[in-house]
């Protein structure tokens, strides 16, 4: 009756807000089934990210059993699947390290840390191949703070490793290369400041490592070839001529001289030229061998061309004195004329000395002419 | 003993020179402007004493005294040349020369040696041996 009572006009507005109710209870089971969706969605993701990760994701047991892996690591270990691999190790250190010793590291670090960044594991595979991993792990703790498990990622770091290593042995082989090389190798900044020296620079100019660290190469070269050899390197600088050889005179630390022959690479960065890279040889006993050689090959053109001057002077010599002689024989001592004969005969004797000399030629000596023309000194090269 | 003298020497002024000298001194000599010359002349006659020039064209006179001591042991055989050092010593004395004198030698010092040479020969008593 009471219901009956209610006018018209409250039945409206109840039932407007029964609409509304109802309005209300639509939106909220939207949110609710959006929400879900969401979740739903981001599972997928996530569980998507885990199977198809190319790095592994796995929790293990302290035990050494695993709770869980991806495919990665299933693949990486050698098993076809995660549910294989699960399934078959229940003692990862015995079963796949190398040295199961390390297991004990690793948890003491997991245990003492709580977290393990690149520790490298060499493991066996299923199929007896070694690899090299690198975990990056950390403890996941119970309430009552006892581990529960350990998760994280792992890296096949093989081949990187190996490329690490050929690099390091590239490097240590170079290294032994310049440091035991009989040559000179250095480099310097650009302004000619040495910035590297290995240990035959020392044997040759005498100087100690430390000595010329940090010196300008000014200070082993000769002086009076200070400025060619700027000329020349600013030359390659400008020309940007990747390499060049040149050869001048140092002065090592007890004043010897000495020849370096060198070759010079401009060192670039970023397409600037920030120093020089420099291989040099001790060119002494070579230069001194072809200055000998010189010396030899000049002398022995002297000797050839006196044999030949002797040669052809003394036929005509022997004919002239002979004559004479015999003249001065037919004149008889007391002819008038036999003075002049005498003559004759003195000036042919000393012709006659001076290729005796010629024919005794063993040294190249030289004495001064006229202005800057030089001859042979007869008396200094003739033995 | 016939004091023959044979002269080998490219150049005519000191053959001629030489044969005027020696000749003027009492030797009988025969002249050749070559080794080949020489060779021939010693296939018909027989020389105890020689001068031969070592520059000589074709055989030199190396080779020359070589060949001639392979018939002649005992001649007296002399080399003249314009020039000289121990190597070419140490090779006249190899080749088989008793000396040697470098140009331009002292006619007086020649007719030195020619009378030497038969004063050597003589005491050998070479004349009484057929040496050739």
């Amino acid at each position: 009756m009471k219901e009956k009572s209610k006018s018209k006009a409250q039945l409206i507005d109840e039932l407007s807000s029964l609409r509304q109710l109802v309005l209300q209870l639509q939106e909220s089971i939207t949110e609710r089934e959006s929400a879900e969706e969401e979740l739903r969605r981001s599972e997928e993701w996530y569980r998507s990210v885990f199977e198809n990760a190319l790095i592994g994701i796995f929790q293990s047991t302290p035990e050494g059993r695993f709770i869980r892996v991806n495919p990665a690591v299933a693949k990486m270990y050698g098993y076809n699947s995660p549910d294989e691999m699960i399934a078959k190790i229940t003692d990862v250190a015995k079963q796949h390290y190398v040295d199961p010793l390390k297991r004990n590291l690793f948890k003491n670090i997991l245990d003492e840390q709580g977290h393990v960044e690149d520790f490298q594991i060499e493991i066996f595979r299923t199929d007896g191949s070694r690899i090299l991993i690198s975990v990056n792990a950390r403890t996941v703790y119970e309430n009552d703070g006892g581990v529960l498990y350990y998760e994280g990622y792992q890296t096949d770091i093989t081949e990187h490793n190996l490329l690490e290593n050929m690099i390091r042995e590239r490097e240590r082989r170079y290294r032994h290369l310049v440091e035991n090389s009989g040559d000179v190798v250095y480099t310097t900044d650009l302004r000619g400041i040495f910035t590297y020296f290995n240990p035959a620079a020392e044997r040759v100019t005498g100087y100690a490592v430390s000595q010329l660290f940090g010196k300008h190469f000014h200070s082993i070269v000769r002086k009076d070839y200070h400025e060619r050899l700027d000329k020349f390197y600013e030359k390659q600088i400008l020309e940007r001529t990747p390499t060049t050889y040149h050869e001048f005179p140092i002065v090592a630390r007890d004043g010897e001289k000495k020849w370096l022959g060198q070759q010079v690479q401009l060192i670039f960065e970023q397409g600037n030229v920030v120093g020089f890279q420099a291989t040099a040889r001790d060119i002494t006993d070579r230069l001194r061998a072809e200055e000998e050689q010189h010396r030899r090959e000049i002398l022995s053109a002297i000797v050839e061309t006196a044999g030949m001057v002797c040669h052809e002077l003394n036929q005509p010599l022997q004919a002239i004195s002979g004559h004479a002689e015999m003249l001065s024989i037919n004149l008889g001592k007391e002819h008038p004329e036999n003075g002049r004969v005498n003559i004759m005969a003195e000036q042919l004797a000393r012709i006659a000395g001076i290729t005796k000399k010629l024919m005794r030629i063993t040294k190249h000596e030289t004495r001064s002419y006229v202005d800057e023309t030089k001859i042979i000194d007869l008396d200094k090269s003739a033995s | 003993m016939e004091k023959k003298i044979l002269v080998v020497d490219d150049e005519e002024v000191i053959r001629n020179m030489l044969q005027e000298f020696l000749s003027k001194n009492g030797y009988e000599v025969r002249l050749a402007e070559s080794a080949e010359t020489a060779l021939d002349i010693l296939k018909r006659e027989s020389f105890m004493v020689m001068f031969l020039d070592l520059k000589l064209p074709g055989i030199s006179g190396i080779e020359l005294c070589r060949k001639i001591r392979k018939d002649n042991d005992v001649g007296i055989i002399y080399a003249f040349t314009g020039y000289t050092d121990l190597f070419g010593l140490i090779e006249c004395r190899r080749a088989g020369f008793d000396d040697y004198f470098t140009k331009p030698v002292k006619l007086e010092l020649i007719l030195q040696a020619a009378q030497d040479a038969f004063a050597k020969l003589e005491r050998w008593n070479v004349d009484e041996y057929d040496l050739t």
